[in-house]
């Protein structure tokens, strides 16, 4: 905007310059430029014109949408504009009059009578010289006509001097020179003009010539008619034509020029009045337009240069009130006004250090707190921190779960109205109640109960720990699920049961069956018929017993075995249909339901073997005397996972066993040992799987077995 | 073109051509009364006779020592039904009559440059209008053009100020215009 003005000012300076040359009295501009410059001119100050409305309207716009800085920036421009338009306007009112005025007065009557006074005088002055030389002509012509011809040049050159004539010459009617006389002999002369000639013929004249070095020569033309009587030739001529030149006076002359000169001047101005008065006042409109456009111009730039660091502060300060801290305003100068600038810029700074800090200093603390609900969420230790009235504070995932939350949020709510059912937990609230009661400073009370949760026994240790807050007192309440544990532990405890049971029981027995043997075969040949079959009877029972016995032993010695498996590579549906081919003429239909795709797992093949000819014997028995009896396999493979679902509609497991199903010496059968499952159980314990074994309504098992493998396709 | 032509006067004469023209035009300021055109080989002499009077606002300015020149111009054109005229040859003569007050002697300088002194001012003004003998070369080349020739006050020789006053008018003197169909001659 700035270059544009001063393009614009200075350009339409120059042109006023031009246009001011014009009105002068020289050839630098004619009239068509001087049309052209007007024209160019007037565009410039259009154009400058247009300019300031376009920026006037601007600003107009930016103060209506409040921009800040447009207000005192339109105060300053009207400010600027009145300072340049009061003073500029008067200036111009009183020029204007002045140039007319000063026109005018050029033009006093007073003044052009006394211009016409001058020319007179100098015209009457010339008369004079012009009647005197005339006179003399006369003079000569008179003295040349009474004298004979012959002595013409003589007296024409006598009376010349006499008379101070500077050149006098007789011509002949024909126009050539008859008789010369002049003070200056280099001048050339000429014949005379036919005009002349002819005139002269009517009378003597006189006139004026002004010759073209511009001085004044006077002439006088007078015929000499000779006196016939008076030659003593006969003469071929009766007339000839006396002239006479002779200079203006130089003094007098210049005086005439010069007064002639102003005369014409001043006629010529007089004519010009009014163009004159026109064209200046057209010119000074023009320059006040220019100025007054120009200055209102520069005000706009001189009051955004003021308004810009006013504006750029404000509107750094609405970006820091909006929390953007990064403005940073481009210094200007070294006043006031760029100390200012320099301060504000090193306060937002030091906000924006500030506030960067705070924020990673949140942030830290945003993780820390994430990472903690995380672990707290992620943990199975089940955690709740609750105040001394009981309202929980906080919870994990593993407390809702394992304590039944009604709702998903039962923050500030009592844990005892949270709790779901609320009969199973009494102990847990009756251990809080308890310690709590203790009242100790540094609690911490730890106790193990055993709760029922859907259908099976659940080992719990409460923790109980204090912990002072500036709230006031909380209480943390762990509750770790050990049942995993605890059935580990019974495993083990079993496993070593079975150990000593196999070595202590089994030892004993071949010497009783044997000896039974032997006394079989030594006295029974020795008895009468009635003891020979009582002996018989009650050996054979020993011997069956001894039997049964060793096989309930070599059962416990196969669970005691310590876990050695011996992985290759199967087809698992192979096996499937192997052991399931076994039971295919039994009472109960088989149902299999495998994936398309086949896979080959890494397993031991023998004890995975024994797993299902267990589940299917525990299924062979529950299907006895059942309505439509059936067994269903069903195979899933996932990703590192084979899923196998063994599903029976048979009597299903009593209730009050369901959760020591793989204990040994656990089972619902007359004649069974106990120990089928716990050996599944434990194998597949040994191939890192889960075995899950839940009754199904109306009735009937189902064995889930899942097992981590690592697998090829087959085919 | 030929609508702007159309509405002005048209002189035709086969070999030779005068028209009096000074009563249509007696309110002009300055104005051309006759023109006489005339073959000779591969020349044109054009002879023009102006109005023998000068308009009163004419001879005010003259008698105050303004020098009055008149401009005589003459342009050949070929006509363009659909596109601007072509001028083929244009030229422009000069002629002016001043006042010397002091020496009371009217100076004519015509259109060659030659210079005579009047006492009287009706002789100079007799011999500013005279005929004016122009002369064109290579008729052949000119022959289907069209002459348009006018006389205008030459407002460069008058005082600055008059030159530059462009809101008046009043200098703006020219006389009719008068065109000739060249290939009638």
């Amino acid at each position: 905007m700035k270059y544009l003005i001063t393009t614009f000012a200075v350009v339409g300076l120059g042109f006023l310059i031009l246009l001011a040359q014009s009105l002068a009295n020289t050839n630098i501009v004619s009239n068509d430029t001087f049309i052209i410059l007007l024209v160019i001119s007037s565009s410039f100050v259009l154009s400058l014109f247009l300019l300031i409305i376009f920026q006037v309207f601007k600003l107009l716009q930016s103060v209506r949408k409040e921009i800040t800085g447009s207000k005192l920036t339109l105060r300053l421009v009207i400010a600027f504009g009145m300072m340049v338009l009061i003073p500029v306007s008067i200036v111009y009112l009183v020029s204007v009059n002045f140039l007319t005025k000063s026109i005018e007065s050029w033009f006093d009557v007073r003044v052009e009578s006394a211009l016409e006074g001058g020319l007179t005088l100098g015209q009457k002055t010339i008369d004079i010289l012009i009647d005197d030389i005339e006179l003399k002509g006369k003079s000569i012509a008179y003295a040349i006509s009474n004298q004979s011809y012959e002595k013409r040049e003589n007296i024409l050159i006598d009376l010349r001097e006499k008379f101070s004539i500077s050149r006098a010459v007789l011509y002949k009617t024909d126009g050539s020179i008859s008789a010369l006389s002049q003070s200056n002999p280099n001048i050339n002369s000429s014949t005379l003009d036919l005009e002349d000639i002819q005139r002269v013929k009517s009378g003597y004249f006189g006139r004026i010539e002004e010759t073209e070095d511009k001085n004044l020569i006077l002439k006088a033309f007078i015929p000499v008619f000779y006196n016939e009587k008076i030659q003593k030739t006969d003469l071929t001529v009766a007339e000839e034509i006396l002239v006479l030149s002779q200079p203006v006076p130089e003094s007098i002359s210049n005086i005439a020029i010069s007064v002639e000169s102003v005369f014409e001047e001043y006629q010529q101005l007089r004519y010009s009045r009014n163009s004159l008065k026109i064209i200046y006042t057209l010119t000074l409109t023009i320059v006040l337009m220019l100025a007054i456009l120009t200055s209102v111009a520069i005000s706009f730039v001189i009051s955004r240069r003021f308004t810009r660091p006013l504006s750029l502060l404000s509107e750094a300060t609405n970006q820091i009130a909006k929390g953007n801290y990064k403005k940073i305003i481009p210094e200007i100068g070294k006043d006031e006004l760029g100390t200012l600038v320099r301060s504000f810029n090193t306060m937002t700074y030091q906000l924006d250090t500030a506030t960067k800090n705070s924020k990673k200093n949140r942030k830290r603390l945003e993780d820390a707190r994430a990472f903690l609900d995380a672990t707290l969420t992620n943990l199975a230790t089940a955690i709740v921190v609750i105040d001394k009235k009981n309202k929980i504070k906080l919870y994990n995932k593993s407390a809702a779960n394992l304590l039944g939350f009604k709702a998903s949020n039962m923050v500030d709510e009592n844990l005892t109205d949270a709790i779901k059912d609320l009969k199973k937990f009494d102990a847990v609230i009756r251990f809080i109640d308890e310690a709590q009661e203790k009242n100790n400073k540094t609690l911490y009370s730890t106790k193990e109960i055993s709760i029922g949760l859907q259908n099976e026994e659940k080992t719990l240790i409460l923790k109980l720990s204090s912990l002072l807050e500036s709230s006031g007192k909380s209480y943390i309440l762990v509750l770790e699920d050990i049942s995993t544990i605890a059935k580990a532990q019974r495993q083990i405890a079993w496993g070593e049961i079975a150990r000593r049971l196999a070595h202590e029981i089994k030892n004993p027995l071949t010497p009783i069956q044997l000896s039974a043997e032997r006394v079989q075969n030594r006295i029974v040949n020795k008895l009468n018929k009635t003891d020979k079959d009582l002996l018989n009877k009650s050996t054979s029972i020993i011997i069956k017993q001894v039997d049964a016995l060793k096989l309930m032993v070599n059962e416990f010695a196969e669970y005691a075995r310590s876990p050695k498996i011996v992985r290759k590579t199967i087809d698992i549906i192979e096996l499937l249909d192997e052991i399931s081919y076994l039971y295919s003429d039994q009472h109960f239909e088989i149902k299999k339901n495998y994936p398309k795709n086949r896979r080959s797992i890494k397993i031991d093949e023998n004890k995975f073997r024994q797993v299902l000819i267990n589940i299917f014997d525990n299924s062979k028995a529950a299907l006895k005397n059942v309505k439509n009896p059936k067994v269903s396999i069903t195979l899933k493979f996932d990703r590192n996972l084979i899923r196998l679902k063994f599903e029976d509609n048979g009597i299903g497991i009593p209730k009050e066993i369901i959760d020591k199903i793989y204990e040994p010496y656990v089972t619902s059968k007359k004649a069974g040992t106990g120990l089928g499952l716990a050996i599944v159980y434990k194998i597949i314990e040994e191939h890192s799987g889960i075995i899950e074994i839940k009754n199904t309504k109306p009735s009937g098992v189902c064995i889930i077995i899942t097992l981590p493998v690592e697998d090829h396709k087959i085919g | 073109m030929l609508f702007f032509r159309k509405n002005n006067l048209y002189f035709f004469l086969i070999f030779s051509f005068i028209a009096n023209i000074s009563i249509a035009f007696a309110k002009l300021d300055v104005s051309i009364k006759q023109i006489k055109l005339e073959k000779a080989q591969d020349k044109i002499v054009i002879n023009l006779e102006q109005s023998s009077v000068l308009s009163p606002k004419i001879i005010e300015l003259l008698e105050r020592g303004i020098p009055i020149a008149f401009n005589l111009k003459i342009k050949l054109i070929k006509e363009n039904k659909f596109w601007f005229d072509k001028v083929i040859k244009q030229d422009s003569f000069i002629y002016q009559i001043k006042y010397h007050s002091l020496i009371k002697i009217f100076e004519v300088i015509d259109i060659h440059g030659n210079k005579k002194n009047f006492e009287e001012k009706k002789e100079a003004i007799k011999f500013l209008l005279d005929n004016k003998e122009i002369t064109i070369d290579n008729y052949n080349i000119l022959k289907n053009t069209i002459l348009k020739i006018w006389v205008e006050l030459d407002k460069n020789r008058l005082p600055k100020a008059i030159q530059v006053d462009v809101f008046n008018k009043s200098w703006d003197i020219q006389s009719n215009i008068i065109f000739y169909d060249m290939s009638r001659l």
